[in-house]
């Protein structure tokens, strides 16, 4: 009897696992195109854009070490050095009801048409639609129809299981994996350490609630959970630079926001072309040298990433500073014009896996993570 | 074949590389050489730049990232010409600092703009970032500096 039990949860938590993974990914994969928009356009000319794309994008980072909390927390562990973690751009998003594509494309009114379907609220009726999905490589595929229902869908899973077989074994990971606040800063909302299915389903909600809203509501959670400003969740402040308008107290979830106009400068942009490909510049040429070094880079990253939620938290730290690295390589690509285009549009950042075998050195890593980089 | 003649940017181009010892895809990455190609117009003698792309261009230099040893003669004879001395030395800087200098002592020395200031390839030699911007990250001033050598053979093994 008690092995049947045991073979169950077990049983169980790989499905779990698997929806957390599912998790980690989807998180991660809004970040390349949420970035892509950042990078194209400039503080100056486009100053609540810029401030909004970018507190935005923080918390997606927020929300996917939040993930790997949790699925450290239950026993699992996260793959993030992986080519199949990486979405193709376009990625495609497959909801229960819709598809559609996210790519790495400059600011513009299509980009957050797609940003605003990615963060559609469960009973969100305002009508703004992506481009229907053409079919690319590794898509992200949930069965629910909003973001909010796959964390819903995770959340009673969650319950079901410590209310079966008791919270000690659901939450039987090994705390020392735990990002905690001492190693993350500096962004919208806080870490929660995970132990146990109150914190697991506290992580969730805010999650959930900085992207969609607490439910009925414009507003994420983060006043109710840590004391922090009254902000409006992702999905409304998307709307609030796609109409051009901030929301203001008493304004609803069904409706356009009718607070102070915001000026949204929809042709001060750098003209990068759609989703850039290392592949697709001459070889020689700047364009192709730099995003050849970005996806070396990031690739290294992703594998400090991965060191980082499985063990080594201490190695955020050079995570974050290889962040800044991209972000200024990002924008040395972004002055490399694209030969095929005769000049008039510039390169970006590609954002694609390399293998492990096919990465070059990279000083400190090779010196200080040697033996870690091995493959596995 | 004859190969077409090269616009004047893209003289520019090759000597700044030539100059500096900075990759291509570096120089163009800065985003800076349309800006220095007129500050250096604007700011040297009449007609002394274009002479000086126009000796540049008959210099032959298969790769501008790796010139050979005759080559970097050539180079040499022309870039030491007390006519283009002073010229030089100020592209240099231009590259190196972001700024135009006159003279070490000169107050009329200018930094371009912020963004050559923050673009000067100083920063990169030295593996440090501008003071001030592109910040590379909290504490990360304890680790050794991250240095990618985009040139680099070496494989992980």
């Amino acid at each position: 009897m008690w092995i049947k039990t045991y073979h169950m949860l077990a049983t169980y938590k790989e499905e779990l696992f698997k929806n957390l993974q599912t998790a980690i990914e989807l998180e991660h994969s809004t970040i390349p195109p949420y970035l892509a928009a950042f990078f194209t356009i400039n503080q100056d000319t486009n100053a609540f854009a810029w401030e909004v794309i970018r507190s935005v994008v923080m918390e997606e980072m927020l929300h996917m070490t939040l993930a790997c909390n949790i699925l450290n927390a239950v026993g699992g562990q996260p793959f993030i050095d992986n080519p199949k973690f990486i979405p193709e751009y376009p990625a495609e998003l497959n909801f229960a009801d819709r598809k559609f594509d996210v790519g790495i494309i400059k600011f513009s009114k299509p980009a957050i048409e797609a940003f605003l379907e990615i963060e559609k609220p469960s009973e969100q009726k305002l009508n703004v639609k992506g481009e229907d999905s053409k079919g690319f490589l590794h898509p992200i595929n949930l069965d629910e129809k909003t973001i909010g229902e796959f964390y819903e869908a995770i959340k009673k899973q969650l319950i079901y299981l410590v209310e079966e077989y008791g919270e000690e074994s659901v939450f039987d990971g090994n705390l020392t994996l735990q990002i905690t606040p001492k190693e993350y800063y500096g962004s919208g909302g806080e870490i929660i350490v995970v132990n146990n299915l109150e914190t697991a389903l506290l992580a969730i909600d805010v999650i959930v609630d900085q992207g969609e809203g607490a439910s009925g509501s414009i507003y994420d959670s983060d006043e109710t959970y840590f004391g922090q400003d009254q902000e409006v969740a992702h999905y409304y402040r998307f709307n609030e630079i796609y109409v051009g308008q901030k929301y203001q107290e008493g304004d609803r979830p069904n409706e356009n926001p009718t607070g102070e106009k915001v000026t949204i400068n929809w042709k001060a942009t750098v003209n990068m072309v759609d989703n850039p490909k290392a592949s697709d510049f001459a070889i020689g040429s700047a364009a192709r040298t730099k995003a050849d070094e970005f996806n070396q880079l990031y690739s290294h990253f992703l594998r400090l990433l991965h060191l980082t939620f499985n063990g080594q938290s201490s190695l955020i730290v050079k995570a974050v500073g290889m962040m800044y690295q991209m972000k200024h390589l990002a924008s040395e690509l972004l002055n490399c014009p694209v030969a095929d285009t005769k000049g008039s549009k510039v390169a970006g950042p590609p954002f694609e896996y390399i293998p492990l075998d096919q990465r070059k050195q990279f000083d400190w890593l090779v010196t200080e993570l040697a033996s870690e980089l091995e493959p596995q | 074949m004859k190969t077409p003649p090269l616009e004047p940017i893209e003289v520019f181009e090759k000597l700044s590389i030539i100059l500096t010892g900075f990759s291509k895809a570096d120089i163009i990455g800065t985003g800076m050489l349309q800006t220095y190609f007129d500050t250096i117009h604007t700011e040297l003698e009449e007609g002394l730049f274009f002479e000086l792309l126009f000796e540049v261009q008959k210099i032959t230099v298969t790769n501008p990232e790796q010139p050979s040893t005759d080559e970097l003669q050539n180079i040499s004879e022309l870039v030491s010409h007390s006519k283009y001395e002073t010229a030089i030395s100020q592209i240099i800087q231009l590259w190196y600092l972001g700024e135009w200098v006159f003279s070490p002592t000169s107050d009329q020395n200018y930094i371009i703009s912020s963004q050559s200031y923050l673009e000067g390839l100083i920063w990169k030699s030295i593996a440090a970032h501008p003071m001030g911007g592109k910040q590379p990250g909290f504490g990360t001033w304890g680790f050794a500096p991250l240095t990618f050598s985009s040139d680099s053979t070496n494989k992980l093994t």
